[in-house]
């Protein structure tokens, strides 16, 4: 497997947001924001890839993402510090160290969003995501459809402020999602919302 | 009425005189450094032609590249400073973020972040902090900033931060040229603010340049009011052009397009127009332009204006055509020489212009000086252009049917009259002009672009109530009222949001009031 990536540097973002755009397939919000912000970060060090069985069975990986209408996005636009705050917090929420970062989401914006956030905790990034596409909720994901809970959550706002939605029942995954909704749109901010940390085996 | 259009290209000023929807005259000059000079010129070339009456000109409408040129070049830009309202969101993206750095250094690079702004309904992100903007206004001052370029997050739906902001900046450094974002963008903070700064920095040269545009108008002898082309075809006058230079970046391609339905009489078609170094292709539908969905770049720094949808290649008139048994044309050119540089004019580069006049397609300088050209490579040559620019077409067109292809532009004898998935190529009489053209038939347009709440049962409502604001708009630009409809609308609802947030866009234009003008 010599010709895997196995760090994501300045060279390789043009492809990576390309990437990203076609499997947002018109979806997923706007690439060029997490593009521009990482041609900005990368030159000063890149961010190494692995895959998920290079890490140790309990190694804690949390998914990282950032939702909202793409409209209002485009306005607020995105902080790669918030999702590194939702990171922490749901590390918090289990104990123990992270020790990646995923993708939620492949389509669209998100894809770079992980990147962003390794970058910004200075950990690697598992090469995968929950969903090989862009898809309109975060319950939409294979851990949901394999029963996983999506909680512990969190949610932060860009004035710092956060939400933590802990550890749920198996199963529960879409009630996560609608316990979530409240808080983000009583804020009216638009939140980096890493879910829970997961096993790398799982 | 008359009208005088003038199109000021990279290479050629063009004139025509419109009599109603009549072609009177029009002539062509070479662009001058200083634009005023080419104008003059073709002015002064209608202005001999037989029965014309200087009292009769009711609008002069000017079409310039002028201003992009200068964002190019770097030159003429005053040093700008850039203070946005958003903190604490936005602040990975500090203004100037996205732009080269040659042309950030150019402006001074002044940036700075205030707290406030609003969200998408209205609520404020955080408070006006007025010692904290005092602060930034003394800081840019003090750093040499002489224009000022004020953004807020999601300003298209309050304006109150920009708005609050420039009364203090007026009070604060009276006489400061003020760009405001939600004046100028649309909604998509990025875009919408970098076309501020771009303004912002070209206020002073807009002064000067517009200045310069009454005068040499006014030394013509002609007394009548004078409009330039904005970015989606419609007019703006002379005084709005000073404030907002930016809005005429993208007129040049929309203004050929209007220009080539009006002479070919077809609203449904693709354009093709061939200049001296570019050709490209843009799409008209209901006689106007398709407009770009995605964020356009102008000198490398991206903007959210509404452009037209346009792709191009470098092939025209001037350009080099080189090899032997498999020819090249373009993307070299010989720039503004070809009358000096073309064989036919003597000179000793083959251009795609000696092809044309050896295949007998033109009939221009000495063709005995092409004659020596192989006829088979001639032919090559050309069927190569007309297979590139049939593959810009097919990259435009959207259904599976034919489209009846309209040529324009000086450059356009190189496009055959058959091509492959057109239903008809035309080249209208004029076509050489269509972009003057284009100018002089310009409307006067309003827009609204705006976030609503559209709940149940009041839909039609809001939609009535955004018509008839793009409505008033048109005709507080100067609009005949009578004579206002709404062209485009579109609504968006925003996803994930509650209070049925919908963005809504209208685009209301209509004829120019003039006076003299007793419509119809």
């Amino acid at each position: 497997m010599s010709d895997r990536l196995r760090t994501i540097t300045a060279d390789r973002v043009g492809a990576l947001a390309a990437g990203a755009t076609l499997l947002g397939s018109g979806g997923g919000g706007q690439v060029a924001l997490g593009e521009l912000l990482l041609r900005r970060a990368l030159p000063n060090r890149g961010v190494v890839v692995r895959p998920a069985s290079d890490l140790p069975p309990n190694a804690r990986v949390v998914h990282v993402g950032v939702f909202g209408a793409p409209d209002v996005l485009a306005e607020r636009l995105i902080a790669p510090a918030d999702m590194a705050a939702a990171a922490r917090a749901v590390t918090e929420q289990v104990g123990g160290e992270l020790a990646a970062v995923s993708a939620l989401e492949i389509g669209g914006l998100n894809a770079l969003a992980a990147v962003l956030a390794a970058y910004e905790l200075g950990l690697p990034l598992v090469d995968g995501d929950l969903m090989g596409r862009a898809f309109p909720s975060i319950y939409k994901t294979t851990m949901a459809v394999a029963g996983h809970p999506a909680a512990p959550m969190a949610l932060v706002g860009s004035a710092g402020d956060t939400v933590v939605i802990p550890p749920a029942r198996p199963g529960w995954s879409r009630g996560s999602w609608t316990t979530a909704r409240p808080p983000w749109v009583g804020w009216r901010r638009w939140p980096s919302i890493p879910r829970r940390p997961q096993s790398s085996r799982r | 009425m008359w009208r005088i259009g003038i199109d000021v290209g990279d290479t050629n000023t063009d004139a025509v005189l419109l009599d109603g929807d009549c072609v009177v005259a029009a002539t062509s000059a070479t662009t001058t450094a200083d634009i005023t000079g080419g104008i003059r010129q073709a002015v002064t070339g209608l202005t001999i032609s037989p029965g014309f009456d200087r009292a009769r000109v009711a609008a002069v409408m000017i079409g310039t590249t002028h201003f992009s040129k200068a964002l190019s070049s770097g030159d003429p830009l005053a040093e700008t400073a850039a203070i946005r309202f958003g903190l604490p969101a936005t602040s990975a993206f500090p203004p100037l973020v996205d732009w080269p750095d040659g042309l950030r250094r150019a402006i001074g690079g002044h940036s700075y972040l205030c707290h406030g702004g609003h969200e998408f309904d209205g609520t404020q992100i955080d408070d006006f902090d007025e010692r904290e903007f005092r602060e930034v206004v003394d800081r840019a001052l003090e750093a040499g900033a002489k224009s000022f370029a004020i953004s807020s997050v999601f300003s298209p739906v309050n304006a109150e931060f920009e708005v609050r902001a420039a009364s203090i900046l007026s009070e604060v450094a009276p006489g400061t040229p003020i760009s405001l974002s939600h004046e100028i963008g649309r909604m998509g903070l990025l875009g919408r603010e970098n076309a501020t700064i771009i303004n912002a920095a070209l206020r002073e040269f807009a002064e000067t340049v517009t200045t310069a545009l009454i005068r040499t108008v006014a030394e013509a002898g002609i007394s009548a009011p004078v409009f330039l082309s904005q970015n989606d075809g419609t007019l703006m006058d002379v005084d709005y052009a000073r404030r907002y230079p930016v809005a005429t970046f993208a007129s040049g391609p929309t203004n050929s397009m209007r220009g080539a339905a009006f002479l070919s009489r077809q609203l449904d078609c693709a354009v093709i127009d061939v200049g001296g170094t570019t050709s490209y292709v843009g799409i008209l539908q209901n006689g106007f332009p398709r407009g770009a969905s995605t964020d356009v770049r102008v000198a490398g720094v991206q903007t959210n204006f509404r452009m037209p949808d346009v792709v191009s290649v470098g092939i025209g008139g001037g350009s080099h055509v080189s090899g032997d048994h498999a020819p090249r044309v373009g993307p070299d050119n010989v720039d503004y020489h070809l009358s000096e540089r073309a064989l036919v004019y003597g000179g000793d580069q083959l251009t795609a212009t000696d092809l044309a006049v050896a295949a007998g397609l033109a009939d221009i300088g000495e063709r005995h000086r092409v004659a020596h050209l192989d006829p088979t490579f001639v032919r090559a040559a050309l069927d190569q252009v007309a297979l590139t620019l049939a593959e810009l077409v097919d990259r435009m067109r959207i259904s599976i049917d034919p489209v009846p292809v309209v040529a324009v532009g000086g450059g356009s004898i190189l496009v055959p009259d058959h091509l492959a998935g057109a239903s008809s190529v035309t080249r209208p009489e004029h076509f050489a002009v269509a972009n003057a053209i284009g100018a002089a038939i310009a409307d006067v347009g309003g827009e609204v672009d705006r976030v609503y709440s559209v709940s149940p049962g009041r839909r039609d409502r809001v939609l009535d109530s955004a018509r008839q604001e793009a409505v008033d708009r048109a005709v507080a630009a100067g609009a005949r009222p009578g004579s206002v409809r709404v062209v485009d609308l579109e609504e968006v609802p925003l996803a994930y949001l509650p209070g049925y947030a919908t963005r809504v866009r209208v685009k209301a234009i209509g004829q120019l009031g003039l006076s003299g003008d007793t419509g119809e």
